[in-house]
């Protein structure tokens, strides 16, 4: 996956730098008009928040199922942090959308309750590693196992309960001028996570070795 | 009873005669844009929305790479020591 990483910035950055220009050739909706173009970023971001909270909840089941594997709690720990990230932009473009489209920042709805609930989970997981002490990786890891149980939770409710934000159904019938730079922005940002990702596991892997070093030394 | 009679016309007729003197529209009337400006401009929103997501992952994805400089260095430096 490291050697990977450079040649997908590489991807993504071209991506990411091309991704304007498709948008702004993508037709206004002819309801909502420009404010819908937020859609292109808030989609996105939703989806690898869901991906990343599925993976730090996989990594959890691993982790606590597995032999408490090193490896899987790295990757739950990594998936949480990004799953931050995406959530906090999914819940920053979502009432800048909303305040236009529908007429208010926030609605306490099901979908964006349990979205809100989500993301508190994911910090939830990332301040119980980082100020949880000894045995806060096990903790942690049923905190993830949360999280992911709330992914089918949250991308279900708008078909089941009144909301106002859009079903699931709108992306499968896109027009193809709206579905080509939705997808194109879906795959730079998923390689851009796909980046982040790898550097984050990276990075916690080094830490690792660091405090494996110092132990060294110490004897 | 006279009384009662003229004020039951008067309550039939006032607005009768109010709403045969409504001006009924004619021809053509040109289309008012004003009346349908929106209220709230979408680009500023669009535009804070974008940038707000690009900050958020510019920064995260600054703050990765300054943790990893600065964790390769300090392992690059214990190796150092630990070899001596």
């Amino acid at each position: 996956m490291r050697r990977a990483v450079p040649g997908l910035l590489l991807v993504a950055t071209a991506m990411l730098a091309a991704s304007p220009f498709m948008i702004d050739a993508a037709p206004p909706e002819v309801t909502m008009g420009l404010v819908q173009k937020i859609f292109y970023v808030h989609l996105p971001s939703a989806m690898l928040f869901m991906v990343a909270s599925v993976v730090c909840g996989t990594s959890s089941a691993i982790y606590l199922l597995g032999g408490r594997r090193l490896g899987a709690d790295r990757a739950a720990f990594t998936a949480a942090e990004l799953a931050i990230v995406f959530g906090l932009i999914t819940l920053v473009t979502g009432p800048l959308w909303g305040r236009k489209a529908w007429g208010v920042w926030w609605v306490w709805d099901v979908r964006l309750t349990s979205t809100l609930v989500m993301w508190l989970l994911s910090w939830s997981y990332v301040l119980l590693r980082r100020f949880g002490g000894a045995g806060s990786e096990t903790l942690s890891a049923g905190v993830g196992l949360f999280g992911m149980a709330l992914v089918p939770f949250v991308y279900w409710s708008v078909n089941v309960w009144r909301t106002l934000h859009p079903k699931t159904s709108v992306v499968p019938t896109l027009p193809a001028s709206m579905g080509k730079p939705l997808w194109w922005s879906v795959a730079a940002f998923a390689c851009l996570f796909a980046v982040l990702f790898a550097t984050r596991a990276r990075l916690e892997r080094l830490r690792t070795d660091v405090d494996m070093a110092l132990a060294d030394a110490d004897e | 009873m006279i009384k009662r009679v003229v004020l039951t016309c008067a309550l039939l007729i006032v607005p009768a005669l109010a709403a045969a003197q409504q001006a009924v529209p004619e021809g053509f009337k040109p289309f008012d844009e004003s009346a349908t400006r929106e209220t709230l401009p979408a680009a500023p929103m669009v535009f804070v929305a974008y940038s707000l997501a690009w900050i958020a992952l510019a920064f995260y994805t600054f703050t990765l790479w300054r943790k990893l400089g600065k964790v390769e260095q300090d392992l690059a430096e214990l190796r150092r020591l630990v070899k001596r």
